[in-house]
């Protein structure tokens, strides 16, 4: 299998640089994932995929699933592509052509900055429209264009509605590849040109480097293939440099120069003087590098204009902050400020599962593990019935479930028909409820005994718990309401025998339980609410992103709320649900400390209220600061 | 009381609660896209918000937190609701709503999951607990 015209790395590639483009904090989630993902050289197919029982990196078996098919049919492609053509063909590079449908209709600069905003490593090359007003641009990195293939109607046109659509295919390059050795040869005089100290890269009359000239190799800067492989090389390694000369490389067509534009951002002093550059439209492919100084003297454009104050407006209309022209100090233009770079509604972050009060979050993790562990497995109708009748307050508990897929690209089909058909005949969507109204009654089951029967007989299930978002929404004294949701498989494909080479077909749910204290740290459920949706790959690559980037930002500790609601919050956050008593209990306690300490009641309830109503704590501390304790703490009352 | 009454009972509680949630979540959502200086009126006092993980507490803070969120349009593909039985908590008539659907926030298309516990002030509902999460 050749391998010459693949992006290094290989299929696993794919899932990576997602991942990484996020931030790669899935491993936060699990360890065992980085060293999965840092083996590089493994080969995108090597080793039978670990399916069902081992299950803790489902979820890039799952992304790497789709995206490795992907790739075997690239690799397919890619060959034809070049098979297929002449000696011209043979090389050519095979990269990503995206195809933004109707694209002429947005503003380009809006939609790449939208597009970034969703990939970090977004860095379009030759973005053209062709006659049908698409747009079309090349990405290099198949990762990036993966990223971009998920994304897919995402973006909304605010003025139209329109959701943006890209097409990602697999086409050849329209310059030809240069040689290994030609490439090292640029990078060892990009290298030799850069200057550390002052971040400028000299890239003055290239061709003309002594290195290239005892080779006897002619890498002109006017070559596209050259220019690309200089500017990947700026990428790789000086993206942060705050000037750049290309002066006398006679460039005239700055397509590929462009390119400078998503990857060298800081560039202040840009240096094209003696070139070819002979109209605005050019230049103008220049836009969006913040220069303040600019050498443009030599090129034909210079001689073009009447007058100086035409050549300066010509200048500014690209670059307008310039304010030193061909060594002559200039005015810059006053510009308006861009109302949609103001940010008054900001998007706050994304963050992971909120868990409410101290010791909630251990309480509730145990509840939902214990609770799947009952609910799954192929043993699901006799656990369900046997272990879980238990979980459910006897008389008060209600269930409810409710299927209804989330939408997406066309009608999205649940993948077990048979488990569908089972959840549709309970499903309680009031947005459908002309269709089971005259079966209400069944539609909420009541107690216990009913809810733990009825669970019975849902398919069985096969829950990832790694893929579980879990958010506590509100904790009283007497109640606690939290949201789990994740990605599960049921039917037969929960069973682990059904064609293991199989990545696991799985569908989203949501499932909202309240529950009421039961005993020392123990709970138990008075509502139950489970919604499921089918869930199409692409989707699950962007859960997946959800969750990375959710990771990389820490939980919130304590909620948000001013000082006039401190009581509230003291209530809600400080203690809890379990070890919260009522005021009466907690006059009762005092008291009891009173008794044992000989402490005021008014110390010994402040003791108590710093210990989260903790009497065993309460006692313990007081052993401990004994000899801290004020003596007036101890006064006798008359 | 006997079983079919138990019943009967069940059937109207549940058609009652079916019509007030879906004016409820109409109401909600068309506030959210539209009416974002009015939303604060829908969230009790002691009102709690979780969304995206970012913990409110305060009806007013809820209210000022949502105010500063970006545009938005929502779309509904599913609502559950339940009221819990009389008495199973302190809260009085909780309903508890699940919705799931597509939210446009900042030109970006996500599902999201959102849950409200609600309860009724003065014979009105408001909503006691809100926790909204996107699914991507």
């Amino acid at each position: 299998m050749s391998r010459n015209y693949r992006p290094q790395g290989g299929g696993r590639m794919d899932a990576k640089q997602i991942s990484r483009n996020r931030g790669n904090r899935y491993v936060a989630l699990d360890p065992d994932i980085r060293s999965n993902y840092d083996d590089d050289d493994e080969p995108p197919t090597g080793g039978p995929p670990r399916r069902g029982h081992g299950g803790r990196n489902f979820l890039d078996r799952i992304t790497g699933g789709v995206l490795n098919r992907r790739f075997d049919r690239n690799e397919h492609r890619d060959r034809q592509l070049v098979d297929s053509g002449s000696g011209f063909a043979k090389n050519a590079e095979v990269i990503n052509k995206i195809r933004v449908k109707e694209g002429k209709k947005y503003d380009q600069t809006w939609l790449f900055k939208q597009i970034s905003h969703q990939i970090e490593d977004f860095k379009p090359l030759l973005p053209t429209y062709n006659g049908r007003g698409d747009l079309e641009f090349f990405i290099k990195s198949s990762d990036t264009a993966d990223a971009i293939r998920t994304i897919s109607r995402r973006i909304v046109h605010r003025g139209s509605g329109d959701r943006i659509v890209f097409n990602v295919e697999r086409a050849t390059a329209p310059w030809q590849k240069l040689k290994r050795n030609e490439i090292d040869a640029i990078n060892k005089v990009v290298d030799s040109r850069y200057n550390p100290e002052i971040h400028a890269l000299d890239l003055k009359e290239f061709a003309m480097d002594k290195y290239f000239l005892d080779q006897d190799m002619h890498m002109m800067l006017n070559k596209n293939n050259v220019m690309l492989t200089v500017i990947d090389r700026i990428d790789e390694k000086y993206g942060a440099i705050a000037a750049l000369n290309l002066s006398g490389n006679r460039l005239k067509i700055l397509d590929y120069a462009a390119h400078l534009t998503s990857v060298a951002k800081f560039v202040k002093v840009l240096d094209i003087s003696h070139n070819q550059i002979d109209s605005v439209e050019q230049l103008r492919k220049l836009h969006g590098l913040p220069i303040s100084t600019l050498f443009l003297e030599g090129n034909p454009i210079c001689e073009s204009v009447n007058s100086a104050t035409q050549y300066l407006s010509i200048v500014h209309d690209v670059f307008p902050k310039c304010s030193a022209l061909d060594g002559n100090p200039v005015q810059p233009v006053a510009t308006l400020p861009d109302l949609d770079e103001i940010e008054l509604h900001k998007e706050p972050i994304l963050r992971p599962g909120y868990y409410g009060p101290r010791g909630a979050r251990e309480m509730i993790e145990r509840f939902v593990m214990e609770y799947f562990e009952s609910y799954d497995g192929e043993g699901g109708a006799v656990t369900r019935m046997r272990n879980l009748v238990a979980a459910y307050e006897e008389q008060k508990s209600q269930f409810t479930l409710a299927i209804m897929s989330l939408k997406d690209v066309g009608y999205v089909r649940y993948k077990d028909q048979t488990s569908h058909d089972i959840y549709i005949r309970q499903s309680h969507n009031i947005l459908r409820e002309d269709v089971w109204a005259r079966y209400r009654s069944q539609r909420t089951v009541r107690g216990a005994t009913a809810i733990a029967f009825a669970l019975s007989k849902l398919p069985i299930t096969k829950h990832y718990q790694e893929s579980f978002m879990v958010d506590v929404s509100l904790v009283t004294t007497q109640l606690m309401a939290f949201t789990v949701q994740g990605l599960f498989e049921d039917g037969t494909i929960a069973k682990p025998e059904v064609n293991p080479e199989d990545v696991p077909t799985l569908n989203f749910f949501s499932r909202t339980f309240v529950v009421a204290p039961r005993g020392e740290g123990a709970m138990v459920i008075v509502s139950d609410m489970l919604y499921i949706s089918a869930i199409l790959p692409a989707r699950l690559a962007r859960y997946k992103i959800m969750l990375n980037k959710a990771a990389t930002n820490p939980p919130c500790e304590q909620p948000l709320a001013s000082t006039s609601t401190t009581s509230r919050t003291n209530e809600v956050t400080a203690t809890g649900f379990t070890n919260e008593p009522s005021l009466e209990m907690k006059r009762e306690m005092a008291l009891q400390l009173s008794r044992e300490t000989g402490m005021l009641p008014v110390w010994s309830e402040k003791c108590l209220s710093d210990q989260d109503w903790n009497m065993d704590r309460a006692r313990q501390v007081f052993q401990e600061k004994r000899g801290m304790i004020p003596p007036e703490a101890f006064a006798v009352q008359l | 009381m006997t079983a079919s009454k138990d019943v009967e009972d069940f059937v109207k509680l549940d058609e009652d609660m079916c019509r007030d949630v879906k004016r409820f979540v109409d109401l909600f959502y068309d506030a959210m896209d539209r009416k974002r200086d009015k939303i604060g009126f829908l969230y009790t006092e002691d009102a709690t918000l979780v969304w995206n993980g970012n913990a409110i507490e305060g009806g007013e803070n809820v209210a000022k937190f949502i105010s500063q969120l970006p545009e938005t349009k929502h779309e509904l593909v599913c609502v559950d609701a339940q009221r819990l039985p009389e008495g199973a908590v302190e809260i009085p008539k909780a309903t508890i709503v699940v919705t799931t659907g597509d939210v446009i926030i900042k030109g970006i298309n996500h599902a999201f999951t959102q849950t409200f516990a609600l309860t009724v002030e003065d014979e009105k509902y408001k909503i006691r607990s809100d926790r909204f999460r996107y699914v991507d």
